[in-house]
C-alpha cells in the first residue's frame, strides 16, 4: 500500500504519561452512520457501511463492508425525530450478526416511528 | 481519477478509511425492492454512498463470493468468531463496476440468498430494482407495503 506508515507501540505525552496504542486501535469506532429513516431512507454519513435495509416503519437494517469477528460488539446510539418521542431499540441479540445489525425506533407506545435522525457507532473487533 | 493504490493484503478497514479521505461518495437513484416473507412488508434496499463510490472505483471491494464464506461460517453450529477474516484482506479485490453491477453485487451480499436465488419463481417477482421515484412518495401505510401483483416474472420485469 503506497501510503505513509507510522508504526509505534505506545505514545508518549512530555508530561502525562503514555499510551499503548492498541487502546486507540480497539477503543475506535469501526463502523458509524447517521441515517434518515423519514421520508428517504438515506444515510447522511458512515463509514464501513455497505447499505441501508429499510424494513418497515421505523425499522432499518444496517449492513457492513468489513464484517465483525463476531456479533459481540457494542452498539451505542440515539436517534429522534422533532415534535416525538422515541427510543432506539436492538430488537435483542437475534437482531444481530457480525455482517449486520437491526434498529427498531419507537414512540413510548411501542409503535414503530420512522426518525428524522439516528446515529450509531459500533466498537469491537473486525474480522 | 484517482488512482486505487495496490490493495491485495490490506486489511479492508484501511481500504474503506482511504476511500473516504480519497473519494466523493455516490448517492444511488436505485432502489431495490425484496420480500423474504409473505408474512412481512416490502424491505427496500439502499446503497451506502461510500461502498458505491468503492464499487464504481474497482480495486477496493473483495469478491461478493468471500461474504458469502464468511456467512456460511457463521451459520455453522456452535460458531464463536470469524477466523477467515482474510478471505476479505488477502482475495483479489474486484475490478470496477458500474452502478447496475454493483447493485447486483449488493444484492448478492445483503439481501438474503432465498431472495435472490429464486427470485422469479413464483407469480410475482421476490425482488425487484427500481428507481427511488418509483417507490410511493410518503411513508403512509409502511407496513403494508407489497411488491406490485402486476409485475410478471418474465422479461417485462426490467422493462
Amino acid at each position: 500500500m503506497a501510503l505513509g506508515k507510522i508504526k509505534a507501540d505506545t505514545l508518549e505525552h512530555s508530561t502525562a504519561g503514555t499510551v499503548d496504542t492498541q487502546y486507540v486501535v480497539s477503543g475506535s469506532s469501526k463502523a458509524w452512520a447517521c441515517f434518515v429513516q423519514a421520508a428517504s431512507h438515506t444515510f447522511h454519513g458512515s463509514l464501513n457501511m455497505s447499505s441501508l435495509t429499510d424494513s418497515g416503519a421505523g425499522f432499518s437494517v444496517v449492513n457492513y463492508t468489513n464484517v465483525f469477528v463476531n456479533d459481540d460488539y457494542a452498539s451505542p446510539g440515539l436517534g429522534g425525530k422533532g415534535g416525538a418521542r422515541l427510543y432506539l431499540d436492538s430488537v435483542g441479540d437475534a437482531g444481530k450478526s457480525a455482517s449486520a445489525m437491526q434498529l427498531y425506533m419507537a414512540n413510548t407506545s411501542g409503535t414503530g416511528t420512522d426518525a428524522d435522525d439516528v446515529n450509531i457507532s459500533c466498537l469491537g473487533d473486525l474480522a | 481519477m484517482t488512482d486505487t493504490p495496490q490493495f491485495q493484503g490490506t486489511h479492508l478497514f484501511d481500504r474503506l478509511c482511504w476511500a473516504k479521505e480519497n473519494l466523493d461518495g455516490v448517492q444511488s437513484d436505485y432502489r431495490v425492492v425484496y420480500e423474504d416473507s409473505v408474512d412481512e412488508c416490502a424491505k427496500i434496499l439502499v446503497p451506502d454512498p461510500n461502498w458505491m463510490a468503492c464499487a464504481l472505483q474497482g480495486g477496493i471491494l473483495p469478491p461478493v463470493q468471500v461474504y458469502w464464506e464468511l456467512a456460511k461460517d457463521e451459520a455453522k453450529e456452535g460458531f464463536t468468531k470469524h477466523t477467515r477474516g482474510y478471505l476479505m484482506h488477502n482475495t483479489k479485490p474486484v475490478e470496477a463496476m458500474t452502478e447496475e453491477q454493483a447493485l447486483e453485487y449488493l444484492i448478492m451480499k445483503d439481501c438474503p440468498q432465498h431472495v435472490w436465488r429464486d427470485w422469479d419463481s413464483g407469480n410475482k417477482p421476490k425482488l425487484v430494482i427500481c428507481r427511488k421515484e418509483q417507490l410511493p412518495a410518503t411513508r403512509e401505510w409502511r407496513n403494508a407495503w407489497k411488491i406490485s401483483e402486476e409485475l410478471a416474472t418474465d422479461e417485462t420485469v426490467a422493462a
